[in-house]
């Protein structure tokens, strides 16, 4: 990385806005570093270049906070969704799954049954890391990645809970209907 | 003044990065924006799907974020058209009278 290329991002870094994420600011250096090119190119002194570019862009802090939400209202709900999904899935393996190991103790029970009770067992395991791993994933991806990810990310963990969550509810009602 | 359909237009060529964006439409010559509106502009636009955006390497072969339209631009951009076309009617009409050659204007 260059050395010009790096005080411009230190200086946007440091006015623009914290909101941002690492693309959106990336992007304004880029911008900031074509505009500095063509001025020096032009015959511009680098100082005075990169105080034209700066000025040209505009309030750095006017523009970080005219960024839409960085998380699209969508993605936010879909990853509300997975999450009361794996809190859900985490109170089924927790309280009621014991239950029908139970039911199912000394009986024979198709195996696929077996294999639906033991969606919910590493939630159960590692539940504090269950708890915190989505949000701290939420997190980078809103800080670090595009609308794409954020989407894919919020919807694919969403789709996966959703899916072990029912998957778990199905095992446990028919082990517990079959007592 | 809604700067979304003119960035939509910029666009409909080719793909472009913020920084030749901006060119384009300096070039044009009608527009005196701050520079730096442009990027909240797309990224608005990336989020309603009518823009998707790309990392590529420019012609500078530094790696740059590019715009393109995508279908759903293309269609907002001629209901744009037509949406501008319209009102250009209706205002010379009120304006000039109906004397201003604006009539046919929505035709083409």
């Amino acid at each position: 990385m260059g050395s010009r290329e790096q005080a411009l991002r230190s200086l946007v870094q440091g006015t623009a806005a914290g909101r941002l994420t690492v693309e959106q600011r990336q992007e304004l250096v880029d911008h900031l570093e074509d505009a500095v090119e063509a001025k020096v190119a032009a015959g511009a002194g680098e100082l005075d270049a990169v105080a034209a570019a700066f000025r040209e862009l505009g309030d750095l802090k006017a523009i970080g906070s005219a960024y839409p939400r960085a998380w699209s209202p969508a993605a936010l709900t879909s990853g509300i969704f997975g999450y009361a999904a794996m809190l859900a899935l985490l109170f089924f393996a927790i309280f009621v799954t014991p239950r029908a190991f139970q039911a199912a103790h000394g009986r024979h029970v198709p195996a696929v049954l077996d294999v639906l009770l033991l969606v919910g067992a590493p939630v159960a395991r590692y539940w504090l890391l269950f708890m915190i791993a989505p949000l701290a994933a939420g997190a980078l991806a809103w800080r670090c990645g595009g609308a794409r990810l954020q989407r894919v990310a919020s919807f694919g963990f969403s789709a996966v809970m959703m899916v072990a969550l029912v998957a778990h509810l199905f095992g446990v009602s028919v082990t517990l209907a079959l007592r | 003044m809604d700067l979304r359909p003119l960035v939509l237009a910029l666009l409909e060529a080719e793909p472009l990065y913020g920084y030749r964006l901006v060119q384009r439409a300096k070039a044009k010559g009608a527009l005196d924006w701050e520079e730096g509106t442009v990027y909240p502009l797309l990224h608005g636009l990336e989020r309603e799907g009518l823009v998707k955006a790309h990392w590529r390497r420019a012609e500078t072969g530094r790696r740059r974020r590019y715009y393109e339209l995508t279908a759903a631009g293309r269609r907002r951009l001629k209901s744009a058209r037509t949406e501008w076309r319209q009102q250009v009617r209706t205002v010379s009409s009120v304006l000039l009278g109906g004397r201003h050659g604006f009539e046919g204007a929505g035709a083409s």
